[in-house]
C-alpha cells in the first residue's frame, strides 16, 4: 500500500510539472507585450517597465520558469494586477467558497446517485426504475446552466422561495448559507447524480448477477444484506473511479455555475483573470487548481485501492 | 331596495374613482432601508475614480462628492463648491466652498484640500490635459480657491469641478498611496464605505456626520457586482436589488416590457451615434458635391436602420446630438427619408441612375448594415462599392490632402466635450478636403463652441455648428443613437437623481426607499 | 433404506423468455438420504443446476417460475416458502448449502475469507464473534488450507483457484448443513486439483453424515464418487440408478450413447467413437414427447407422440424414461473401425530448445525485472501424418507453444524447423507460405468466428487470402466442398455464425482451417468447450479428415483420455518444460515421470468397479504460478520422490528407449 501511494505520488509530481510548463507557457503565447495586453495601452512607459521587470519578463525563459516554479513551491503565487492583491490572498479568500460548494455538490452527487442507482437496479423493470432512468438521461443531457436558468426562474423569480444569487460560508451564517446553496448545488450535482445513477445502475446489475451474490444468497443472507453488503459495496468500486472526475468537475468546472449565481469563487476569479488578461493570476490559479485536481485524483486512487483489495494487494 | 342598490352603486363608483386617483404627487421622504444596486462589473479602482471612467465614478458616489453637479439644463451648478465665480476677463475662477464639511476620516474639507486633490490629479492621473489652460491655483482663504487661467475655454469649469472635482481625502491618499487609494473610498459623501470586495461588491453605511442636516435618508447602499447579465437580471427580478445599472439593450427591452421603471434620461446616458461620414481629398469625386452627399442622406431610411440595428432601444436623430441635450438644435431639418428627393438631388449633381459610383468602407462585423445601406443607395441610383479596409487606414488618410475619398461608418459620442474622442478628432476634420472648411466658417464655429465665455454664446455656437455641418454642407449623415448604460428600478426608489442630468450623476443623499 | 433427507416431487420450473416458454425443469423427482452421495449428470441446458437452484429459489424470478412440485426437506415442503422469506433463508446455508463452479468469482472480492465464513456462522448458529472466528479457522484447517490462523484475514484474490474452492467448501459446511450441493464444483480446476477437492468432499461426507449432490457433465467423475446417479436430458430425468446399474446396464438410449461417446483411459482405441447425432434439445422447443426422440437411433412413431414415456423399472433404484425395455434396444450402434492413418518417418516439424520468455516490467520506466518462462527449452519432433498429443495443466505452456509455432509470438530462442526450414527467425513477409501450410483450431468456437460475416465468408477467407480459387464459381464450389467435408449442409453458408450451434460452429472453424489446404493443423483444446455428446462427433471428424487429407495434428488438451484416443505420440508438459514424450501405449501403460503418473491417476474412469480398484495416489498442492516457478526440476515441490538434487538441478531429457523420453533423475528407481 505504501509503495502504491509512493508510486502515485511520483506520477502526480510529474503531472504537476507538466501542468506548470503549460501554465507558464500561457504568457509566452500572448501576442505582443503581455504588460500592455494586461494593463491596457494607456499606462505610462515607466509603469510598464516596472511591471515588466516585476514580472521578470526581461529574464531568459528558463530563468523565468524556474523563478516562477521556485516561487510557487515557496508558496508565493505572484501578484494579481487586476485585483491589486497577492494571488495567495486571493486564493485564500476564494478557495473556501469553491471547495465548500464543490465538495457539497460532489457528496450530493455521489450519495443521491448511488442511492438512485441502487434503487433502479433493485427495482429493475418497474415504474420506479423507468422514471428514474428517464430522469437520469434527461439530467445527463441537460446543460447545467440551463437547469440554473430554469430553477432560478421557478424558485427565485416566480415563487420567491430561494435567493437567486450569492454565497455565504456556512460558518458565517448557516441558515442563509443553506438557502443560497440549494440552487447552485442542485445545478452542479444534477449531471453527477444522473451519471452516478446510470453508472451505479449498470454496475449494480452487473454485480447482482455475479457469482458471489448468488453465493451470498445461497448462504441464506437476508436480501437487504445481500444488496447492501454485497451488491452495493462491490458496485461502488467502479463508482469510485468516477468520483475523481466528479470532484474535479465540481471544483474546477464550477466557473459557469459560479458566474450564473454570482458566487465569487475560484471559477469566477479565473474567468475574471481571463477577461482582464491577468496572466499571473491565471497562471498561478491554473497551476493551483491543477494541484488540487491531482490531489483529488490521488485521494480517490488511494480510496479505490483501499476499497478493492485486488488492487491494494497487487 | 332600488334606492339601496343605487346608493351601493354610487359608493362603488366613488370607491373606484378614489382608487384611480394618483397618490399625492409630492411624497415626503421616508427614512431607513438599504438600497441594493446590481452592477455589471467587478470594479477595482473605485477610490480614485477619475481615471477609470463612468463605472468607478458612479459606484464611488455615495462616499465621494464632487465640487459641482449638472442641473436640469445641463449647466454646471455648485455642490461642494457652493459658488463658482468667473471674473469678467474669463481668466480667473473663484470657488467658494461649503463650510463645515468633513471627510469621513476627520480631515476638514477646505480650500487646501481642494488644491491637494488637484495636485494628486496632476501628479498621478492622466488628467493633466484638464489643467492645460490653468496657470496656477491657490487657497485664497479657508473656504476660497482661486484659479488663474492663461486662456479661457468653455470646458474649464467642467474640467475643474467635474472631471477633476472628485474630492477624495488627501490625508487618505498620503496614508495609503496611489495603489492603496484604488481600494479605499474616503470622501465627504452621505455614506461611508464599510466593506469593499473587488469581486463581490461595495457596501456603504450612512454617514451620521453628513453636512446636510437630516440627510441621507437611507441606512445604507449596497452595490452588488455581477459578471453575467442574466445573473444581474435574476438579482433584479427576485427583488434582491432595487436598481440595476447599465443594462444591455436586450435586457432593457425585456425590463421595459415587464413594466419596470427606466430611470435615466436618454440625453444623459452617453448614447453612441451611428452614422456615415463623408471625406474627400479629390475635388472631382462625387462625394465632393453637396448634392451627392444630400442625395446619399435622403436615400437612407434611418428609422428602418434603427429598428434593425439598435436592438429596439435606439432612436433616430438627424444631427450629431440627442434630442433634448444641450447640443441639440431643434431647427435642424436634416434629411428625412425621401427616395424621390434623393433621385432628384443625384440628377441635380449631374448623375443619371448608375452613373455615380461611391466607395463605402465598413468593418466585416457590420456587413449586415453595409448591405442594408447599399440596398437603399442603389434603389435611388447609386453604384456602391464595399471595402473593408477601415480603422487605421482611413484614420491616417482622412484629414490629409491626399486624393482620398470615402464614405465610412462611424460610431461617435454626441456631446461637444467628447467630440474629440471621435477618432481622436472632431468629426468636421474628416471632411477637410470635402469642402473648404475655413471658408465655410466651420472651424471658427467649432472653436467658438470650445471657447465661448458665456453659456449663451456657447449655445449659439453649437446651434450654428449643427446647422452648418448638417443642413448647409452635409458633412455626415447621422442615422441613429443607441443608448448605453440604461438603469432600471423596481419603482420603490425615489429621488435617486440617476442619470437625470449627467451620465455619472445620482443623488444618494436625497434617495429614499418607499416601503 | 432410511428416511429420505430430501424428496423432490414433480418439480417443474419454467423461464419466460423472449423466445417463449422454456421448460428448464420438467417434472423432476429425486430423493437423497443422509450421508449419501448422488450425482446428477447432464449436458448444458439439461436442467441439472436449475432443478437444484429452484429448490431453494436461487433462480431469478421473474423470468423464472416454479410451476409446480414439492420439495420435502426434513419433512417440510420448502417450495412453499417465499423467495425472500426468513424460513427459506434459514434453510439456505443452514440446511442446504451450495458450492458453485467458478471459484474465482464465487467469493466476494472485497471481504476477507474469514468475514465471509464468519458471516454464515453468525447467521445460522448462535455463536459469538470469537467463536465464529475459531470455527472458521477450524474449518479452513479441515479443508486443507495451510496456516489458517493467518490466512483467514486474506482476501479471495490472494488464493489460487483450488484454494478458493476449499474456502467455498469451508463456507458451505460451516453451519453443518444436512445437504451439500456441488454444482460443477471442480469443472474449472486442473485435473490434479479436481481430484483433491472431490476427495475432500467425500471425506467430509464420511465424517459428518451430510448428504452430497454432485452436479456435473462429466460421467467419469460420478463413477468414482456417487452411489446413485440421475441422468438428465432437456429438463427431464432420463435415467436413474445406482452407479453400477447405470454404468453396466445403461437402459436409456441417451445414457448408452453418452457412455459410448466418451473416450476412456481403458477403451479400445482402434474403434471409432460412437457419437450421438445432432445437438442437445433446446428446452424451449420441447413438444411433450420424449425429448431425446429426435436423436435416438431407436425412435419409433410412438416416441414422437406428445406423451412422455412411462418409465421402465429395472429395480428399486433403477429406472429409465423410455418406451422400450433395454432388451428391446439393439442394433444401430455397431462399432466401426476407426480410420487408420499412415505415419511417415520423415519429421514434419522439429522444435529444438525453444524458449519463450515474457518480460516482467516494473514502475513507470517499465524496467525489466525478470522473465516469465512460458516455454523453457522445449524440444520435440512431429512426424509427417501423425497426431502429436500435448497434455498439461494450466500454465504448462500449451497455448504459448501453439502461438509460438504459428509465429503469433516471436520465440525468445531456439529453432522451429518446419519442412526443413527454420521458421523461427523469418520475417512476417516470408511467412505467407507457412500461414497457408499451418492452420489452427482454437478452443472457443464462439469467439473465433467473426459475427458480422456469413459462414461462407468465414470459411472462404483463407481461399481468398491465398488466391486458391481462380474464378467465382471455383470459389463457390470449393466452399461447398469444405462444408460437405466437415459435415455441414452447403445451403447454410449464407447464415451468420451465431445461427449455428456450438458443434456446428466448431465444424465451421475446422472448415476454415482446411480451406487453405494445410498439411499441419494445431488443435488447441478443440472440444473442451463443447457438450459431451458433441465432443465425439468432432473427434471423429478430425480423425476422418486426417485419414482423408493426410494431415498432421498437434493436438493440445488437458483431458488425457481424449488425447490418448487421438494421439500417436504424446508429450506431457509442466510449467513450460517437457516432462515426458512417449508413444501413447507406453505413456499410459508405463508412465515414467512422476507427474505423468499423478496425472493419469487423477483422471477418473467412467466405471465404478475400475475406479474402486484403482490405486489413488493424489499429488499434493496445486500448479504454481509461472512467476513463482520452482528452481531445479519445476515439479520437485509436488513430487513425492523428489531428492535434494531435484531442487537444484534441472533434469535433462533422457532417452529411455527409442521414442520414449523423460526428464527425471529418478525414473529408473520408480519403475
Amino acid at each position: 500500500m505504501g509503495r502504491f501511494i509512493l508510486k502515485r505520488l511520483w506520477q502526480t509530481l510529474i503531472i504537476l510539472l507538466l501542468v506548470s510548463v503549460v501554465a507558464f507557457m500561457l504568457i509566452q503565447f500572448i501576442p505582443g507585450d503581455p504588460v500592455y495586453v494586461m494593463l491596457g495601452e494607456n499606462i505610462s512607459k515607466e509603469y510598464h517597465d516596472t511591471v515588466y521587470e516585476s514580472m521578470g519578463l526581461n529574464q531568459p525563459l528558463t530563468t523565468q520558469y524556474f523563478n516562477w516554479l521556485g516561487n510557487m513551491l515557496r508558496g508565493d503565487m505572484g501578484y494579481s494586477y487586476h485585483f491589486r492583491k497577492n494571488v495567495n490572498q486571493l486564493i485564500a479568500s476564494r478557495l473556501p467558497v469553491t471547495l465548500t460548494l464543490g465538495i457539497i455538490s460532489a457528496v450530493v452527487s455521489v450519495v443521491l446517485g448511488v442511492f438512485f442507482g441502487a434503487v433502479t437496479a433493485v427495482k429493475r423493470g418497474t415504474a420506479t426504475d423507468t422514471t428514474l432512468t428517464v430522469l437520469a438521461n434527461i439530467g445527463l443531457a441537460t446543460p447545467s446552466f440551463w437547469i440554473a436558468v430554469l430553477l432560478v426562474y421557478i424558485f427565485s423569480v416566480k415563487l420567491g422561495w430561494l435567493p437567486a444569487v450569492g454565497f455565504t460560508l456556512p460558518w458565517v451564517n448557516f441558515q442563509k448559507s443553506i438557502r443560497q446553496m440549494i440552487l447552485p448545488v442542485i445545478c452542479m450535482s444534477m449531471g453527477g447524480v444522473a451519471s452516478y445513477t446510470r453508472q451505479m445502475r449498470s454496475s449494480m446489475l452487473e454485480v447482482i448477477h455475479q457469482d458471489y451474490v448468488r453465493t451470498a444468497r445461497s448462504k441464506g443472507l437476508p436480501e437487504n444484506k445481500v444488496i447492501w453488503r454485497y451488491a452495493v459495496k462491490n458496485s461502488l468500486i467502479p463508482i469510485l473511479t468516477m468520483a475523481s472526475t466528479t470532484l474535479r468537475g465540481c471544483i474546477g468546472g464550477s466557473a459557469i455555475i459560479e458566474t450564473m449565481f454570482n458566487i465569487v469563487g475560484m471559477g469566477q476569479i479565473m474567468v475574471i483573470a481571463i477577461n482582464y488578461c491577468d496572466y499571473q493570476l491565471l497562471q498561478s490559479s491554473l497551476f493551483f487548481m491543477a494541484g488540487i485536481t491531482c490531489l483529488c485524483n490521488l485521494i480517490v486512487d488511494i480510496a479505490y485501492a483501499y476499497a478493492d483489495p485486488r488492487i491494494r494487494l497487487e | 331596495m332600488k334606492a339601496i342598490s343605487r346608493i351601493l352603486a354610487l359608493v362603488l363608483v366613488l370607491a373606484m374613482a378614489l382608487a384611480i386617483v394618483p397618490a399625492t404627487a409630492e411624497e415626503a421622504p421616508q427614512r431607513g432601508g438599504t438600497v441594493t444596486i446590481a452592477f455589471p462589473a467587478s470594479l477595482t479602482n473605485i477610490g480614485f475614480p477619475v481615471a477609470g471612467g463612468v463605472q468607478p465614478l458612479w459606484a464611488s458616489k455615495p462616499a465621494i462628492e464632487m465640487l459641482a453637479r449638472y442641473d436640469e439644463n445641463g449647466q454646471i451648478k455648485g455642490w461642494l463648491a457652493k459658488e463658482i465665480l468667473v471674473d469678467s476677463d474669463n481668466l480667473e475662477v473663484t470657488l467658494k466652498l461649503q463650510e463645515g464639511v468633513k471627510y469621513h476620516d476627520g480631515t476638514p474639507f477646505n480650500a487646501q484640500a481642494v488644491c491637494d486633490v488637484w495636485q494628486i490629479y496632476i501628479d498621478n492621473g492622466s488628467a493633466s490635459a484638464y489643467f492645460g489652460n490653468v496657470d496656477s491655483f491657490e487657497a485664497a482663504g479657508e473656504y476660497e480657491v482661486k484659479v488663474k487661467l492663461n486662456e479661457w475655454r468653455t470646458s474649464t469649469v467642467g474640467n475643474l469641478c467635474i472631471e477633476c472635482g472628485v474630492m477624495i481625502s488627501p490625508t487618505e491618499f498620503k496614508r495609503v498611496g496611489l495603489e492603496g487609494i484604488y481600494g479605499s473610498v474616503v470622501g465627504t459623501g452621505p455614506f461611508k464605505m464599510s466593506r469593499y470586495d473587488i469581486a463581490e461588491g461595495i457596501e456603504y453605511v450612512r454617514n451620521e456626520d453628513y453636512w446636510i442636516e437630516g440627510q441621507p435618508y437611507l441606512d445604507g447602499i449596497n452595490i452588488l457586482f455581477f459578471t453575467e447579465e442574466s445573473t444581474g437580471e435574476n438579482i433584479f427580478n427576485t427583488g434582491d436589488a432595487q436598481v440595476i445599472f447599465g443594462v444591455s439593450a436586450n435586457l432593457a427591452r425585456r425590463l421595459e416590457r415587464n413594466g419596470f421603471e427606466k430611470i435615466c434620461n436618454n440625453a444623459c446616458i452617453s448614447p453612441t451615434m451611428t452614422g456615415i461620414y463623408f471625406a474627400s481629398g479629390n475635388q472631382d469625386d462625387p462625394i465632393s458635391k453637396l448634392e451627392v452627399r444630400q442625395a446619399f442622406s435622403y436615400a437612407l431610411d434611418k428609422q428602418a436602420l434603427c429598428d434593425t440595428f439598435a436592438s429596439g432601444v435606439g432612436f433616430v436623430s438627424e444631427q450629431l446630438a440627442i434630442p433634448g441635450s444641450k447640443e441639440y438644435n431643434p431647427d435642424v431639418k436634416g434629411y428625412p427619408y425621401d427616395p424621390e428627393k434623393a433621385k432628384a438631388k443625384l440628377q441635380e449633381a449631374g448623375y443619371g441612375p448608375g452613373e455615380c459610383t461611391i466607395t463605402l468602407y465598413y468593418q466585416p462585423v457590420n456587413e449586415d448594415m453595409f448591405v442594408a445601406v447599399k440596398g437603399m443607395l442603389e434603389k435611388v441610383g447609386f453604384n456602391v462599392v464595399g471595402d473593408t479596409r477601415t480603422g487605421n487606414v482611413s484614420r491616417n488618410m482622412v484629414g490629409t490632402t491626399d486624393p482620398w475619398t470615402c464614405c465610412a461608418f462611424f460610431w461617435a459620442p454626441t456631446t461637444v466635450e467628447t467630440w474629440h474622442l471621435f477618432f481622436g478628432n472632431p468629426p468636421i476634420v474628416y471632411a477637410i478636403n470635402t469642402i473648404d472648411m475655413e471658408a465655410a466658417g466651420i472651424f471658427d464655429c467649432y472653436n467658438r463652441c470650445l471657447t465661448s465665455k458665456t453659456a449663451e454664446e456657447q449655445k449659439a455656437a453649437m446651434m450654428e455648428l449643427q446647422v452648418l455641418c448638417t443642413d448647409e454642407y452635409c458633412l455626415y449623415t447621422p442615422m441613429f443613437d443607441t443608448p448605453a448604460l440604461i438603469n432600471f428600478s423596481d419603482g420603490t426608489v425615489r429621488d435617486h437623481g440617476m442619470a437625470q442630468t449627467w451620465v455619472c450623476e445620482w443623488t444618494p443623499e436625497a434617495m429614499w426607499l418607499a416601503q | 433404506m432410511g428416511e429420505n433427507l430430501l424428496e423432490l416431487r414433480g418439480l417443474q420450473t419454467v423461464f419466460h423468455t423472449r423466445e417463449g416458454l422454456v421448460r428448464a425443469v420438467d417434472d423432476v423427482s429425486l430423493s437423497v438420504q443422509p450421508g449419501e452421495i448422488i450425482g446428477i449428470v447432464g449436458e448444458s441446458g439439461s436442467g441439472k443446476s436449475v432443478s437444484m437452484m429452484s429448490m431453494i429459489k436461487l433462480i431469478s424470478m421473474p423470468p423464472g417460475e416454479i410451476v409446480k412440485g414439492e420439495a420435502i426437506f426434513e419433512g417440510q415442503d420448502i417450495l412453499r416458502y417465499e423467495q425472500k422469506s426468513p424460513e427459506l433463508q434459514r434453510i439456505r446455508g443452514g440446511g442446504i448449502s451450495m458450492i458453485f463452479q467458478e471459484p474465482m468469482t464465487s467469493l466476494n472480492p472485497v471481504m476477507t475469507i474469514g468475514q465471509q465464513i464468519e458471516e454464515s456462522i453468525l447467521l445460522h448458529l448462535k455463536y459469538t464473534k470469537a467463536q465464529a472466528r475459531a470455527r472458521a479457522i477450524e474449518l479452513l484447517g479441515m479443508v486443507g488450507i495451510p496456516d489458517p490462523e493467518s490466512r483467514i484475514d486474506h482476501y479471495p484474490n490472494q488464493f489460487s483457484g483450488g484454494m478458493r474452492q476449499r474456502v467455498m467448501i469451508a463456507m458451505a459446511i460451516s453451519c453443518n448443513p444436512k445437504l451439500l450441493i456441488a454444482d460443477e464444483a471442480t469443472t474449472a480446476l486442473d485435473v490434479t486439483t479436481q481430484e483433491q477437492i472431490l476427495n475432500l468432499l467425500r471425506d467430509i461426507v464420511r465424517q459428518t453424515n451430510m448428504a452430497l449432490i454432485i452436479i456435473t457433465h462429466n460421467l467419469s467423475i460420478i463413477a468414482r464418487y456417487a452411489q446413485r446417479i440421475y441422468v438428465m436430458y432437456a429438463g427431464n430425468i432420463a435415467e436413474q440408478g445406482r452407479s453400477e446399474e447405470l454404468f453396466y446396464h445403461p437402459s436409456h438410449p441417451y445414457t448408452m450413447g453418452l457412455l459410448r461417446a466418451i473416450p476412456r483411459l481403458d477403451s479400445d482405441k482402434s474403434a471409432r467413437l460412437l457419437s450421438i447425432p445432432g445437438a442437445p434439445l433446446n428446452p424451449a422447443q420441447k413438444t411433450g414427447c420424449c425429448p431425446f426422440a429426435p436423436r435416438c437411433p431407436y425412435a419409433v412413431d410412438r416416441c414422437r407422440q406428445p406423451v412422455m414415456p412411462t418409465p421402465q423399472i429395472y429395480s428399486d433404484t433403477h429406472r429409465a424414461a423410455c418406451w422400450f425395455r433395454r432388451e428391446e434396444l439393439h442394433g444401430g450402434l455397431a462399432l466401426e473401425k476407426a480410420h487408420t492413418h499412415p505415419v511417415a518417418d520423415k519429421p514434419l516439424l522439429e522444435v529444438r530448445q525453444l524458449c519463450k520468455y515474457f518480460p516482467v516490467t516494473k514502475g513507470i520506466t517499465r524496467r525489466k525485472v525478470g522473465d516469465v518462462k512460458a516455454l523453457d527449452h522445449v524440444s520435440f519432433t512431429i512426424r509427417q501424418g501423425e497426431t502429436f498429443g500435448l497434455v498439461g495443466e494450466s500454465g504448462c505452456g500449451k497455448t504459448t507453444l501453439a502461438k509460438t509455432l504459428l509465429r503469433l509470438y516471436d520465440a525468445t530462442s531456439g529453432e522451429i524447423i518446419f519442412k526443413g526450414q527454420n521458421i523461427a527467425p523469418l520475417k512476417e513477409r516470408h511467412l505467407r507460405e507457412l500461414r497457408r501450410e499451418v492452420q489452427f483450431i482454437f478452443q472457443d468456437p464462439y469467439g473465433s468466428l467473426d459475427p458480422r460475416q456469413t459462414a461462407g465468408n468465414v470459411v472462404g477467407e483463407a481461399v481468398r487470402v491465398h488466391h486458391l480459387a481462380k474464378t467465382r464459381k471455383e470459389y463457390e464450389r470449393r466452399i461447398d466442398e469444405l462444408f460437405t467435408a466437415v459435415g455441414l449442409d452447403p445451403a447454410l453458408k449464407n447464415r451468420a455464425p451465431h445461427e449455428f450451434s456450438g458443434g456446428q460452429r466448431q465444424r465451421l472453424c475446422i472448415a476454415s482451417a482446411l480451406a487453405s489446404d494445410p498439411s499441419f493443423i494445431i488443435c488447441d483444446e478443440p472440444i473442451s468447450a463443447l457438450d459431451v455428446s458433441i465432443q465425439s462427433q468432432i473427434l471423429n471428424l478430425l480423425i476422418d479428415l486426417q485419414a482423408e487429407r493426410n494431415l498432421t495434428y498437434l493436438f493440445i488438451a488437458h483431458d488425457l483420455s481424449v488425447v490418448r484416443h487421438v494421439s500417436d505420440r504424446i508429450m506431457v508438459m509442466y510449467l513450460g518444460t517437457v516432462m515426458e514424450i512417449a508413444p501413447w501405449q507406453d505413456l499410459y501403460e508405463h508412465p515414467l515421470h512422476p507427474y505423468t503418473k499423478a496425472l493419469l491417476s487423477a483422471i477418473p474412469v467412467p466405471d465404478p468397479v475400475v475406479e474402486a480398484n484403482r490405486p489413488s495416489a493424489p499429488i499434493i498442492g496445486e500448479v504454481p504460478s509461472l512467476i513463482n516457478r520452482p528452481s531445479g526440476c519445476v515439479f520437485h515441490n509436488r513430487c513425492p520422490y523428489a531428492t535434494e538434487r531435484c531442487k537444484k538441478e534441472f533434469p535433462p531429457l533422457q532417452e529411455v528407449n527409442e521414442d520414449h523420453i523423460v526428464a527425471c533423475f529418478e525414473w529408473e528407481k520408480l519403475i
